[in-house]
């Protein structure tokens, strides 16, 4: 049945709408998880604060789980679901840029776009510096472009590159996942052995 | 700990392994051969060519035209639209998308309706739903569309009209030519002359 848009169940014209609506619903759940708060955004870094880590983790581990299930009962069709190419040279760099930007703002472009959202003046300038970056990056994406194309790896799924199936993936990441859940949660306590909320 | 978590990391972990516990997807079930008979044995798999005529000038999206023929042929003549799988190329996995559809519908093309036939076999011996053969192949196609016959004099209104669907279809795909209104049968209607009305003209 699935992925709807591509099994044509729905129109294409549809796509920035719905696309919209998500965005509207990620945004809401963000700001209500209090996700838009760059001190507990920072503390997964500082470990006083691990949420952010405990969030995307479940998001990915359901995320594959419901995959996996639902592609197996034929709900939906894997081998329709876009996925994005990877450049192992710029997602390598980017994760570093991004990660130093995570650490010294406090925010990723996501949670910056919802602290903005809700009139917060560091968002607003975090807003401000990833605007800078988009414009220099662009202005120098001639320069750039060697090394942002290189290792191409088109789309590539992370088990694939390993040699490993899906299910034993899948088993390996809840495996890790709940193993730093545990450990996250015993740095937290020896850190900020008392809740801070902020 | 708070048993939440602990209820909740047995829930993922039973789920993680029950993914590695559930066998290898199943291919598709070949169809039992009785099904298969009686499917054979129906006629509900043709299309006329008028039928996928139509379907080419309204580009319906729905159906996917399949020319099975080998892509010396293809390039040779095709329909406008179509995409070309060669018959022996059916039981190539790279192509599998496009045989077993489940929302669309695919009809199978060849010179006759042989070739087209053996490819909605293949598929649906394979379990394979939404296949149709265009019945006759391109050969009926040049006869119906591109140089239609007129039918008898004593045919039917009905034949009438799907010769007149034949004629438009053969002037969009280039064929036959622009002689339509002749050939429509004039409902024989009885002729009324009005009498000419005489009014009453002063003076005598």
């Amino acid at each position: 049945m699935g992925p709807l848009i591509p099994q044509e169940i729905i129109d294409p014209q549809w796509n920035s709408v719905i696309a919209l609506l998500i965005g509207m619903a990620f945004g809401f759940i963000l700001e209500s998880s209090g996700f838009s708060s760059s001190r507990k955004l920072a503390g997964v870094f500082y470990g006083y604060d691990f949420v952010v880590l405990k969030v995307f983790f479940t998001a990915a581990i359901t995320a594959a789980l419901g995959l996996y299930y639902f592609d197996y009962a034929g709900w939906i069709d894997g081998d329709l679901l876009y996925i994005n190419p990877t450049y192992l040279t710029g997602a390598i760099a980017g994760g570093v840029v991004m990660g130093i930007g995570f650490v010294l703002g406090g925010f990723c472009p996501g949670t910056s776009t919802c602290a903005a959202a809700i009139g917060k003046i560091d968002g607003w300038v975090f807003w401000g510096g990833m605007l800078v970056g988009v414009f220099i990056f662009s202005e120098f994406f001639p320069l750039l472009q060697e090394a942002y194309t290189s290792n191409a790896l088109g789309p590539i799924r992370v088990y694939e590159s390993l040699g490993l199936n899906a299910s034993t993936f899948i088993m390996i990441l809840i495996v890790v996942a709940l193993a730093a859940f545990y450990v996250a949660s015993m740095i937290q306590k020896k850190i900020r052995p008392k809740r801070v909320e902020f | 700990m708070n048993t939440r978590y602990i209820i909740l990391a047995i829930l993922l972990l039973a789920l993680g392994a029950g993914t590695m516990i559930l066998p290898d997807k199943a291919e598709k079930e070949e169809l039992p051969a009785e099904r298969l008979l009686l499917d054979i044995t129906s006629d509900t798999r043709f299309k006329e060519p008028i039928f996928v005529a139509q379907k080419i000038i309204e580009k319906d999206p729905v159906y996917t035209l399949i020319d099975v023929r080998t892509s010396d042929q293809y390039n040779e003549f095709h329909l406008p639209g179509t995409i070309n799988i060669p018959l022996k190329e059916f039981n190539n996995p790279e192509y599998q998308g496009y045989l077993d559809r489940e929302v669309k519908n695919n009809i199978f093309i060849s010179n006759g309706s042989l070739k087209a036939d053996q490819a909605w076999f293949l598929c649906r011996r394979k379990g394979y739903e939404n296949n149709y053969v265009m019945q006759g192949g391109l050969n009926q196609w040049v006869e119906n569309i591109l140089r239609p016959t007129p039918p008898p004099a004593t045919a039917s209104k009905a034949a009438f009209e799907e010769y007149n669907r034949c004629k438009a279809a053969s002037l969009y795909f280039g064929g036959g030519s622009m002689d339509i209104s002749t050939e429509v049968r004039k409902e024989e209607l009885p002729v009324k002359r009005k009498k000419k009305e005489r009014k009453v003209a002063g003076g005598c």
